[in-house]
């Protein structure tokens, strides 16, 4: 429902929409059906700009110039194009840095590969990871952990856990855009593989089967100031 | 002006979808309709026509097809006959309702059992109240001019409805005739691109087909009742227009020789060009005989049809379908309620023949007009009877 | 990812296009799962919906719970409605009368409208090879009509077409497998999933969505009113469901099985009986009946896993 909010309209290749104002451009130009490669964004953290994917054309007041979509707001009589020569060639370009990060992700190469990248001319680093920092943001903005952050080492950024802070929540896990942070899990304890954290699962008291690791709701307790034995219980017995 | 070529009616009806640069087909094969889909299937495979044919597992997909795509804003059509017709009954009264603007040529056919490939309108009559425009053509020409016609009528947004072109299973579809094909220029002219209106878009979503309950049921049937009646000016219109493109103009009701005429015959598709040879041997033998053809079937056109039949004495209907324990043929009763409360209403006498493409030759016409009048003298005979019965 | 996660599920997407308002009953699963796949599938989506309980109570006129282009025509023809609106899309932007861009066209249907009276139209759509995705929303029986059997409707159920009789004790027919039907049509996705596992169910729902031609989904949706069960329990019978492995939550990707959600050691299936009135006549001897039948197809599938893996 958009009641009370300001609607601009703006053109995306050609085709006139509405959409709110002060939205980010690529989730609106996902929603109208248009398809832009995006790696690094999820719509609940802040975006990152890292991947360079979702780059397009901008028109505004006869001015021309091509922009990350991610981090760009719509406004009023803007013209989007996503897709000519040189935005290929911008995302060509992106594709290459990607895979020279992440040599190692076969996921990343099946996906360069479907948008027509095989190889890159850079050098290469030794990761599965794209450096793309969404479970950075994520770990900080959403979970509220602070468990990873980003630094430079030699020059190079990388994603350093502090595991002692990490609630193997999993969160991470799903957004990963390159699925290289894995979770294993058994009735016993659960494992963020690529964080070196491993945390015992809670057993319901009722049940008897586990399910969350005890790590992890002490802090939801914590900070929802919940009572002690609140957590004690598995939803499903919870009814 | 257009090219005069010699072609079956399935094949003018093919040209015509063609022509009208129709986006979606969607048809299961039935005799005697196969050769419009085989002749629009070859068109799309060789490039002629640029539409998407949906070759559905049955008639009730093709038109459930159709409903999605005239939903989303394509050109539909489909075509069909008897049992398919039937099988899709359920989804032809839905696409009116829905005031989507689909275009179907049914090739008439009786309905089983026993089953029977052969001609009349048996199957056409059981969807009478569906809530479609429906027009009867009486040649291959009538047809494809009607396709086009069909198109700029039901798009009209003042319309907004599905509309049927029935045409006579093998004595029009499978029979060689001159007809001549319009050029795309003047079917450009006169049937624009199709600009719809609601559509499902998800830059606009609208809900189609939504549960109404008794509340607001009615005020639904009466708008739905009220349009199709409403379609009558641009049905004339868009005559008038093709009349002056193509010198061919039509009417609801066609009058033939009717001038000082006691007797009417009226009929209903192809058997009236018969009916006019028929009319000409008794008026060389002096007998006051007219006939009046019925085109358009809904809306009916009641005041053309009683302006029509003012002057005569008596008016012999032939129908080709049966009401079985009812009143007479679907025409005859439509017609005798079109007169009933006429202060002058002449005797309607029903004959319904022609079943299954029996013959009807002009002594048969002939004969009626004969027996119709032996009736009326005795005072009148029963409400109505199935003609050519063999003893 | 299943299990208790408080902040996975606050990266589900915000949007609603299937919004409040409905007049769906209390604890209703199907509805859940409308609105789970409503948010998988963003704004960017044509709907047509079969008749059935989700198209009643979402559409009473003048009001819509849907925010998305939507269409009802009938019962047994949701797939070919989609066919058509997928086919239409695709001629209008072959020939630049609408602008090209990927619109999703989903098709959904109960049980009901699946696999007994819209098999046809769906095989036929499926065989066709349309872009687009079917979702029917098994909740076991013709809840619209008043809780009719369907034959998706599992063995022992009472109905009120199957009610446990004196001499028929209940359905009498095993449960119609739709998803074996739907992969045997070598369609490139058909997956199961159940709104009590909505990361499952939304990431099925996206992928089947976005791989081209046409995927089925098809989702176990808990119908109190239909299961006699409490309300309350609808996510935790969902579960049951799945933990004993009555109704395994799978993928078929180009014909190859994957598990998704892996249940190492099945439940008793009476867990999940004992709370749903439908099953309450079940002797002893029908239950363990059902016991071996499902291990049994259990195994089955666990086979079908191995023998299509990639080696
Ligand atoms: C041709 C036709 N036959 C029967 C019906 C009556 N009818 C409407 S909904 C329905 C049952 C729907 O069952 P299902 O598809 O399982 O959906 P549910 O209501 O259970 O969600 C029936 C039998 C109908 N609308 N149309
Ligand atoms: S699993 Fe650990 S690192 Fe990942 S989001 Fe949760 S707390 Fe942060
Ligand atoms: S681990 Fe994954 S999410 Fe994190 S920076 Fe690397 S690629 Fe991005
Ligand atoms: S009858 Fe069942 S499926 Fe229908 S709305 Fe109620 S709970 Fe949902
Ligand atoms: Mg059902």
């Amino acid at each position: 429902m958009m009641s009370g909010k300001e609607i601009v309209r703006f053109k995306i290749d050609g085709m006139e929409v509405e959409a709110e104002k002060g939205r980010l451009l690529l989730p609106s130009i996902l929603d109208f059906g248009f398809e832009i490669p995006h790696l690094c964004y999820h719509e609940a953290v802040s975006p990152g700009g890292t991947c360079g994917l979702c780059v397009v054309e901008l028109t505004k007041d006869g001015r021309k110039r091509t922009a990350m979509s991610c981090k760009y707001t719509i406004d009023d009589g803007l013209e989007v194009v996503t897709d000519t020569e040189k935005i290929r060639r911008v995302r060509h370009r992106a594709w290459e840095v990607l895979l020279a990060r992440a040599s190692r992700s076969e996921v990343l190469r099946r996906m360069a590969r479907e948008a027509g990248v095989e190889k890159t001319s850079l050098e290469m680093r030794d990761d599965e990871c794209i450096l793309c920092g969404l479970c950075e943001r994520l770990c900080r903005e959403i979970v509220g952990a602070n468990a990873l952050t980003i630094t430079r080492k030699n020059g190079r950024r990388e994603v350093v856990p502090d595991p002692e802070s990490c609630i193997a929540c999993g969160a991470c896990v799903y957004v990963c855009p390159v699925d290289c942070i894995r979770m294993v899990e058994t009735e016993e304890e659960r494992t963020i593989v690529r964080w070196g954290r491993t945390l015992k699962m809670k057993k319901c008291t009722a049940c008897g089967r586990s399910f969350a690791p005890w790590y992890q709701l002490e802090y939801i307790k914590e900070r929802a100031k919940l009572p002690k034995d609140f957590l004690d219980i598995c939803p499903d017995c919870r009814g | 002006m257009g090219k005069r070529v010699g072609m079956e009616g399935s094949f003018a009806a093919s040209e015509a979808v063609k022509m009208a640069n129709v986006d979606v087909i969607a048809a299961y094969p039935i005799t005697p309709q196969t050769h419009i889909v085989e002749r629009l299937s070859e068109f799309v495979n060789n490039g002629e026509l640029d539409a998407e044919f949906v070759p559905v597992e049955s008639e009730h997909s093709a038109m459930s097809v159709c409903a999605g795509s005239a939903a989303v804003g394509a050109r539909s059509f489909t075509c069909t006959s008897s049992q398919g017709l039937i099988l899709m009954s359920e989804i032809v009264y839905c696409t009116a309702a829905m005031r989507l603007p689909i275009v179907m040529v049914i090739v008439n056919r009786s309905l089983s059992n026993p089953i029977s490939i052969w001609n009349d309108h048996t199957d056409v009559m059981s969807i009478r109240d569906c809530g479609w425009i429906q027009y009867f053509a009486e040649n291959g020409q009538d047809v494809l001019d009607h396709v086009l016609i069909s198109y700029r009528v039901g798009e009209d947004r003042d319309v907004m409805l599905p509309v049927i072109v029935n045409m006579d299973g093998f004595s029009i579809s499978h029979v060689i005739e001159p007809l001549e094909l319009l050029d795309q220029e003047t079917v450009d002219k006169f049937l624009p691109p199709y600009k719809p209106g609601v559509v499902l878009d998800p830059t606009h979503p609208v809900t189609m087909g939504a549960i109404v309950l008794p509340t607001c049921y009615t005020e639904a049937k009466k708008a739905q009742d009220e349009a199709v009646k409403a379609s009558m000016p641009t049905i004339l219109k868009a005559w008038q227009e093709f009349g002056d493109l193509s010198g061919r103009y039509y009417h609801p009701i066609e009058e033939y020789r009717t001038d000082g005429a006691d007797v009417l015959l009226v009929t209903m598709g192809g058997i009236g060009e018969t009916a006019m040879w028929a009319v000409d041997q008794m008026r060389e033998k002096g007998r006051p005989v007219g006939l009046l053809k019925i085109r358009l079937w809904r809306p009916f056109p009641f005041e053309a049809f009683r302006k029509a039949a003012e002057k005569a004495k008596m008016l012999v209907v032939v129908d080709r379908a049966v009401s079985y324990g009812g009143p007479g043929g679907p025409v005859a009763s439509e017609l005798k309620s079109a007169l009933y409360n006429e202060p002058k209403r002449p005797p309607v006498v029903n004959f319904i023949a022609g079943l299954a493409s029996r013959d009807i030759a002009p002594f048969d016409f002939i004969a009626m007009v004969d027996r119709a009048e032996g009736t009326i003298k005795k005072g009148m005979g029963p409400l109505y009877e199935i003609y050519g019965v063999r003893e | 990812m299943e299990k208790l996660n408080v902040y996975a599920a606050k990266l589900v997407p915000k949007n609603e296009n299937f919004t409040q308002g409905h007049r769906a009953c209390q604890g209703c699963a199907e509805v859940l799962a409308l609105r789970h796949i409503g948010k998988a599938l963003g704004k960017n989506v044509i709907i047509a919906s079969a008749t059935g309980c989700m198209e009643v109570v979402s559409s009473p006129f003048p009001f819509t719970s849907w925010d998305v282009p939507w269409i009802h025509v009938a019962f047994e023809n949701a797939a070919a409605v989609a066919s058509g609106a997928e086919s239409g899309l695709k001629a209008l932007m072959r020939k630049g009368k609408i602008s090209p861009r990927k619109i999703f066209v989903l098709a959904l249907a109960g049980d009901g409208g699946t696999n007994d009276i819209g098999l046809q139209a769906l095989s036929g759509a499926l065989e066709r090879g349309h872009d687009f995705l079917y979702i029917c929303t098994d909740n076991e029986a013709y809840m619209n009509t008043g809780i009719q059997r369907s034959s998706a409707t599992p063995w022992g159920a009472s109905t009120t077409t199957s009610p446990a009789g004196k001499v028929i004790p209940g359905q009498a027919t095993w449960k119609k497998n739709m998803a074996a039907i739907a992969a045997a049509h070598d369609i490139p996705y058909v997956a199961t999933a159940c709104p009590s596992y909505p990361f499952d169910l939304m990431e099925k729902v996206k992928r089947g969505a976005r791989i081209p031609g046409p995927a089925y989904i098809h989702v176990l949706a808990v119908c109190p009113t239909g299961w006699r069960s409490p309300p309350d329990l609808s996510i935790r019978l969902g579960r049951l469901a799945v933990e004993t492995g009555i109704f395994p939550l799978y993928e078929v990707v180009d014909g190859k099985y994957k598990i998704t959600v892996d249940v190492p050691e099945l439940r008793p299936v009476e867990d999940y009986f004992r709370l749903q009135g439908r099953f309450r006549h079940l002797t002893k001897d029908m239950i363990d009946q059902i016991q071996r039948r499902v291990r049994k197809e259990y195994d089955r599938l666990r086979k079908r896993v191995e023998m299509t893996m990639e080696d």
